[in-house]
């Protein structure tokens, strides 16, 4: 039977990952920075009027540097340095979020905030037990929801229900899906099997509560959820996101 | 007698009451906020509804020439890139497409919710039109481009023109 996992290793390896997955995400932030100069996509010309106050932070070159201390931190989380670190780290995460109207990867940024929001409780004093556990269960019950609600969403779907959904899904462009796999999950009975298996992981998630040995199982079939949501649409931020999530979720379990 | 509750367990009750909260809130009818506040700070607002929605998504073409008279074909703006190992972990090219379609998915959704509005006074409206301008052929510069928004229903039904830019320099 697995050993509970203790609350200091739950913590620190939340903030290990959150600090992985917000590392790199920054880098590729960095790595697309052209995209946001003043002759770029997402220029500050064209979002000024809508936050003038915040210029001093979100033009160009102090946006760059925005990125910069956010990549410093995010390596300073990963190191255990501690008290502030997901403080500026949400702070600067919520800036990353306000220059692109919002978000700029949907959901991996809402789950980042979840992580980012329950870190700063749990650096906030780290003498009180009790904080840090509110800050694991919180994330654990966020990414227990993120399954589930997702589930219910599509499950009220006549083509979830019906199997066809997903093979719509994996033919839209925006993804590019590997033909392959579009080959496959035109097979109606591949369909409709991946369509059931998905309805029902997701919706069956809560059940990862009942014991450590549960919630190991769950999490390891969660990680290959994402592993071929990365193959199929390319959705790597959700794998290091939702993967950095899963120590408060095995934290939580172990309480059961 | 003390009725006074363990943190441990007022920290779960209180956990549970949101949970709950939360799925009553998915099962209820989805209804747009219109709040550029809401808006910006949705990211804390998660919704987790992921593929839910069988509409697909818009399509962005341009066209591109030397003058309004000789546009080229029409084509699409967004391309998205292979899948590599390293997509697994290493993928700034593919987040900048997911990052596009959704100025795509922005604009659809503002033109829709505002009808009488002139789109070029739209914010969404001036992204997209940076989009395409980014993507505009060096050897085209100098010259005019166009752009389309389609929308399908399913993948292999006709687009619908939701769409058609005026003709812009580039």
């Amino acid at each position: 039977m697995l050993n509970a996992l203790a609350l200091d290793d739950a913590l620190r390896w939340t903030e290990r990952l959150t600090g992985l997955a917000i590392f790199v995400g920054t880098l590729e932030l960095l790595a697309l920075r052209r995209h946001c100069a003043d002759d770029g996509i997402w220029r500050w010309r064209t979002l000024q009027p809508e936050l003038p106050w915040l210029t001093p932070l979100l033009a160009y070159r102090p946006f760059v540097g925005v990125l910069l201390v956010q990549a410093a931190t995010a390596m300073a989380l990963m190191a255990g340095a501690g008290r502030g670190t997901a403080l500026v780290l949400w702070i600067t995460s919520l800036l990353v979020c306000l220059r692109f109207r919002g978000t700029f990867n949907g959901g991996s940024d809402a789950m980042q905030m979840v992580l980012l929001s329950a870190l700063v409780l749990a650096q906030w004093d780290p003498s009180r037990p009790v904080l840090v556990q509110a800050a694991l269960l919180y994330i654990a019950v966020q990414l227990t929801l993120s399954y589930v609600l997702a589930g219910i969403a599509k499950w009220r779907q006549a083509e979830w229900r019906r199997g066809t959904a997903l093979a719509a899904f994996v033919e839209s462009p925006q993804y590019g899906v590997p033909p392959m796999l579009q080959r496959l999950l035109r097979r109606p009975r591949i369909s409709m099997a991946a369509s059931a298996g998905i309805l029902l992981f997701e919706c069956a998630m809560p059940v990862a509560w009942l014991s450590p040995d549960t919630a190991l199982v769950v999490v390891g079939m969660a990680f290959g959820f994402h592993l071929v949501n990365v193959a199929l649409f390319g959705l790597n931020r959700f794998l290091l996101l939702w993967t950095a999530a899963y120590p408060a979720l095995l934290y939580a379990a172990s309480r059961s | 007698m003390s009725c006074r509750l363990e943190p441990g367990a007022a920290i779960t009750s209180l956990l549970a009451l949101f949970a709950v909260a939360l799925v009553i809130a998915v099962v209820l009818p989805r209804r747009h906020v219109a709040s550029a506040t809401v808006s910006h700070l949705r990211v804390l607002l998660p919704s987790w509804r992921f593929f839910d929605g069988l509409g697909t998504a818009p399509e962005l073409l341009m066209r591109v020439g030397p003058s309004v008279s000789s546009f080229g074909p029409w084509q699409p703006v967004i391309t998205v890139p292979p899948r590599r190992w390293r997509t697994l972990v290493w993928n700034p090219e593919g987040q900048l497409a997911l990052a596009s379609h959704a100025l795509l998915e922005r604009l659809q959704h503002e033109l829709e919710e505002q009808p009488g509005t002139p789109p070029a006074t739209l914010v969404a409206y001036q992204l997209v039109l940076n989009l395409v301008l980014s993507a505009v052929p060096a050897a085209a510069h100098g010259g005019v481009m166009q752009f389309q928004l389609l929308v399908r229903d399913t993948p292999d039904a006709p687009p619908t023109l939701l769409h058609e830019s005026v003709p812009h320099a580039c």
